[in-house]
């Protein structure tokens, strides 16, 4: 399943950012891989995919961040959010950082202390429960 | 509000806070108070960074405090009107200030976890409001944050 990116356009010709959300399953794990710029305005998409995935309640929930070139508070509130209804449901969030980008902002924000952060995929979907 | 019932909303141009326009340095954006604007104002913070000599890290810190800074104004817009942003840079420092008009009476809440990703990523920020003297029609409110420049070793 493939949620595309938006192509908002204003009246006037202004793109705004572009996010893309990509499901896959691997198992009883869940990985959203997400692509592009999560600020205010696009961070709903990957609310409303997050909300899409925990739903189907997957043992493990992963959102890759490998391909996201800015990552806003409203990202990293919808990344907390998740890792709150995974929870809920007694099943495991991680996230996957492995730019300096998105590393660099999880820690100076704390994050990295408060999520479970992966470097690479492959760790964060072999990783037993927790 | 003022006697005005104007349905259609025209970008506005009223008194921004730019009454020094003195520096030749100094880099002013108009743009609608919209959030599909934070890609152009995160790309010009990072391009005036980067040619300020800032690091690759402050550089995105940079860019990550104006695009909260923004976010935070364009919420608090009134709709259909102009934010108004300005760039400055000394020998110390790069200083950003941004203007919505809006109907708040009260600056921003710095208990966000969207001022806190702001004053982490910045090395001051302040926001506050003062009424709109001009129209009447409810408040400016402003964000103002500055980056030193990386010492020279």
């Amino acid at each position: 399943m493939s949620i595309p990116g938006p192509s908002a356009r204003e009246p006037n010709g202004t793109h705004a950012a572009v996010v893309s959300v990509r499901t896959e399953r691997r198992g009883d794990v869940l990985v959203l891989a997400v692509a592009g710029e999560i600020d205010m305005a696009t961070a709903p998409r990957l609310d409303d995919a997050i909300a899409g995935a925990t739903r189907a309640r997957p043992r493990v929930l992963v959102v890759d961040l490998s391909e996201v070139v800015f990552l806003s508070a409203a990202g990293m509130s919808a990344l907390m959010r998740a890792a709150d209804d995974t929870t809920a449901y007694a099943g495991s969030f991680r996230v996957v950082a492995s730019t300096p980008l998105t590393q660099r902002v999880l820690e100076l924000m704390g994050l990295d202390d408060e999520l479970e952060v992966h470097r690479d995929l492959e760790a964060a979907c072999r990783e037993p429960n927790s | 509000m003022n006697g005005r019932h104007d349905t259609e909303v025209k970008v506005t141009e009223t008194q921004p806070p730019s009454q020094d326009v003195g520096a030749q340095d100094d880099i002013e954006l108009r743009l609608g108070a919209s959030l599909v604007h934070l890609p152009i104002i995160r790309s010009v913070a990072a391009n005036i960074a980067m040619r300020a000599d800032f690091d690759l890290d402050a550089i995105s810190d940079l860019r990550l405090a104006v695009d909260e800074a923004c976010s935070t104004l364009i919420t608090r817009a009134v709709p259909g009107t102009t934010m108004v942003c300005r760039f400055t840079i000394d020998d110390n420092e790069l200083r950003f200030r941004g203007a919505v008009t809006s109907a708040d009476d009260e600056a921003p809440s710095t208990a966000s976890f969207g001022w806190r990703v702001l004053t982490t990523l910045a090395d001051s920020a302040n926001a506050w409001v003062e009424p709109a003297v001009h129209d009447g029609q409810g408040n400016w409110v402003h964000v103002e944050l500055a980056k030193r420049k990386p010492e020279l070793t």
